[in-house]
This record gives C-alpha cells, structure tokens and sequence, in this order.
C-alpha cells in the first residue's frame, strides 16, 4: 500500500513538473497571437501583460501556444518562464534627496545605495561629465497609454 | 489514528505559516539561485543606467527641440510596449551630435543622434534604429558583458549586492563599472553577437508594432554607403555587410512582411516642419 502511495505521489510531482516547464508568462504590455508564425498572420488575440500560457512547439521566433482553449504564433521573445515584473522607474528625487538628507545619519548609506554621493555628482557636473539636468527634462516627458494609441493609430493613414 | 491526522494537520498549518512569513525572502532567494533578475536587481539597474546617461549627455548636449523629443518618445514609447521589458520605463531623446550614431544605456535610456536623422527615410527606418537600442536593454547587454551578476563566486551575489552596497569599495565599483559601460558605448562597441541579437530582437519589436522590419536594412545599406566614402559615422556599430545580410536572412526566414507598415510619410513631414535637415 505504502509502494503505491509512493508510486502515485512521484507520478502527480513528474506530471506537475512537466506541466509547469510549458507554462510561459507574457513579458511585454501586450503581445498578438497569430494565426500562423508571421506577422503578416491574422491577428486572432492580444494578451496582456502577465497573460499564462502554454508552449506546444518553438522555432527561433515563433512559439505555437494554447491559451483559452484556442491555439495560435507569438514571438518567443515576449515570453519567459517568470512572471513579469511590476514596472520600475527612476527615481528623480534621488538627487535632491540625497542633497536634503545630508545631515542625517543614514545619509552615508542611502549615498552609498546610489554609487555616488551628492557630493561626486556636483563635482562632475562642475567638471562637465554629467548632465543630470538634461536627463531630467527627458524623464518629464510624459506620455499616456491614449497618447500612444493615438499616435499608432493616426500612423495609419 | 485520528491523533495522527490532528498531529500532521498542525505541522501542514505551521510549515505553511512559516512558508508564508518568508515568502518574499524566499522568492528572492530562489530568483537569485535561478539567475532570475528580482525587483531590487532593476531597481539598481535603473539607477546604474541613469548614471551612464546623464554622462552621455555630460558627452553630448541634448538637442533642445520639444517637439522632436516628444515625436521621438512616442515612437520609442510605442515600440517598447512590444518588447519584453515591461518592468522598466523607457526614455527617448536626440543628441546634438554630427556623429551619425544611436545610444542606450541599460535601465531604459535611448539617444539618438541629429546627424543620424539626417539620413533616416522614412519612419520604418527610425523604428529600426530605436528597435535596436531598445533591444540592447531588453537583453541586457551592458550588465551581462561587465560580468555584474558572476563576479562573486556565490549565486546570491546580484546585480543589486554588486553596486548597491553602503560600502567604499562598493562605490569604487559602482564608478569602475559605470566607466566600463562608457567605453563600451564610446570606444569599444558591443560584442558582434550582441549586435547581431539586437538586429534579430530590433526586428520583431518593429513588426510587432506594425513598422517594416526592413526599414533598419535600408538604413543600414545607406550608412554603409557612408561610412565608405569617410563620412562622420559612429564606429561602435561596424560590420556593415554581416550586419545586414544575417538580417535579411532573419527577416526572410521569420519575421516577414508587413502589408501596410505604418508612418507612411509623417517622418518626412515632421522633419521639413522643424527644419533638421
């Protein structure tokens, strides 16, 4: 009895293993699953970020995938075994917070955290090597999802 | 027999708890052991990436123009959307530069410069180039090439460890690897595979978007043409001839045509209206 116990908890783990080796995490913010592996294809769906799916076959690009109970291509480059990330940007205040914090104790470490101290930056901004105020005017361009969308779609025409 | 039930029941609940309490640790545990990038490993790679651009444009002043800056956001902002890094946030800009070349420094950056607009046709050709630097950072290319995330012998020693320590000697680094990262994008150029995966990646983000996969050849044979005749081209993104007939190859054999590529013609006309050329 124990034998088959035995037996049947290593088939239900290989089973579950090899399952789980076939399920891939969409990566991008959306990606278009084809009806054949070209882009030229009819587009059948769009799934979004963090969409499971299942690889059935890969070639260099194309992954045939089963999603939904229906079958289609995606580029294999969207697609990974982790699930993806939450998005992470820079953090603009790094600068003048590390200036206003300068008294405190945790200073150091928070200086040490960013690789270089207020301090490193003043001296190559003074010197000319960086332009941090440059690369902050490119990080407030701010453009929406709808901004996109309407740019792609006025490309068009 | 039903004390033995009681018995494992509680040890299923308390493993379970515990499994719970250090769930995070573990996850980073195990992404670390996996050679998986975690939350703080991007977080790091953003701020060593700021780094190198605000050193870029310490190099090369940011051409003022808004209105360039914003057309050229929206299409990198649109082609990233395709790529595989939705965990980081792209930024896109032109150089004031006669250098005819393209940037991007990991963590999201791309720079393109005014001289290398000169010679784009048409808006396929400009997603190309943008598609190419996108996928420099989608594949990690900086951080992989200066060998940040091997370099101790233990598995748990991350990018994050790497550059993010408190330490004197972890700053030392942080600088050391930020200069590495400027020769390669200044002086010594990415590997030739590197490259070549990028030209691969820069395909698929164009034709998932709905640009012309071949736009970057047209482009490419154009700057080839160039670079021939001793013109000011960027030598960091040489080999021309593999460059382009690996890609055609791989557009032929994978990619494939897009019936009606999108941008028809606006390139043109926003460049006559803000006068670059």
């Amino acid at each position: 009895m124990r034998k088959m116990l035995f037996f049947i908890f290593m088939f239900i783990l290989t089973v579950s293993i090899a399952y789980a080796q076939d399920v891939y995490y969409v990566q991008s913010e959306q990606a278009k699953v084809f009806s054949k592996p070209a882009f030229d294809g009819q587009v059948i769906a769009v799934i979004n970020k963090g969409g499971k799916v299942e690889l059935i076959e890969k070639t260099r690009n194309w992954g045939k995938i089963r999603f939904n109970n229906q079958e289609g291509y995606i580029s294999v480059f969207l697609l990974d075994k982790n699930p993806p990330l939450d998005r992470i940007g820079a953090k603009k205040e790094d600068v003048k917070e590390s200036g206003r914090k300068r008294a405190s104790e945790e200073t150091t470490a928070i200086a040490g955290v960013r690789g270089l101290t207020e301090e490193d930056r003043k001296r190559l901004s003074i010197e000319g090597k960086v332009n941090y105020e440059a690369l902050e005017k490119i990080e407030e361009i701010n453009i929406s999802k709808q901004e996109i969308n309407k740019f792609l779609e006025e490309g068009k025409k | 027999m039903k004390r033995q039930i009681i018995i494992s029941l509680t040890a299923l609940l308390l493993l379970n708890s515990a499994i719970c309490h250090s769930k995070e640790n573990f996850r980073e545990r195990i992404s670390r052991m996996e050679n998986r990038y975690t939350s703080s490993d991007v977080d790091e790679e953003v701020r060593f990436g700021r780094e190198i651009a605000a050193r870029i444009l310490g190099r090369i002043p940011l051409y003022n123009n808004n209105e360039l800056n914003r057309y050229i956001s929206l299409l990198g902002k649109a082609l990233a959307g395709n790529s595989s890094r939705s965990d980081i946030e792209f930024h896109f800009a032109v150089l004031d530069s006669e250098e005819v070349n393209a940037y991007s420094a990991p963590g999201g950056y791309v720079f393109i410069t005014k001289a290398a607009l000169r010679y784009v046709k048409d808006e396929s050709e400009l997603a190309g180039i943008i598609s190419h630097e996108i996928a420099h950072i989608t594949e990690r290319h900086i951080v992989k090439e200066l060998n940040i995330k091997g370099m101790e012998d233990d598995p748990v020693a991350g990018f994050a460890r790497f550059i993010g320590g408190g330490t004197d000697v972890a700053k030392v680094a942080f600088a050391q690897a930020v200069d590495k990262a400027l020769d390669i994008l200044f002086k010594d150029g990415y590997k030739r595979e590197d490259e070549l995966e990028s030209d691969r990646i820069g395909a698929i983000i164009c034709a998932s978007t709905g640009y012309d996969p071949k736009g970057i050849v047209r482009y490419l044979r154009r700057i080839k043409d160039l670079d021939e005749k001793k013109a000011n081209v960027g030598k960091t993104h040489p080999v021309f001839d593999r460059r382009i007939s690996e890609l055609e190859t791989f557009i032929n054999q994978e990619v494939g045509n897009i019936k009606s590529p999108l941008g028809i013609g606006r390139f043109e006309k926003i460049l006559e209206r803000l006068k670059i050329k």
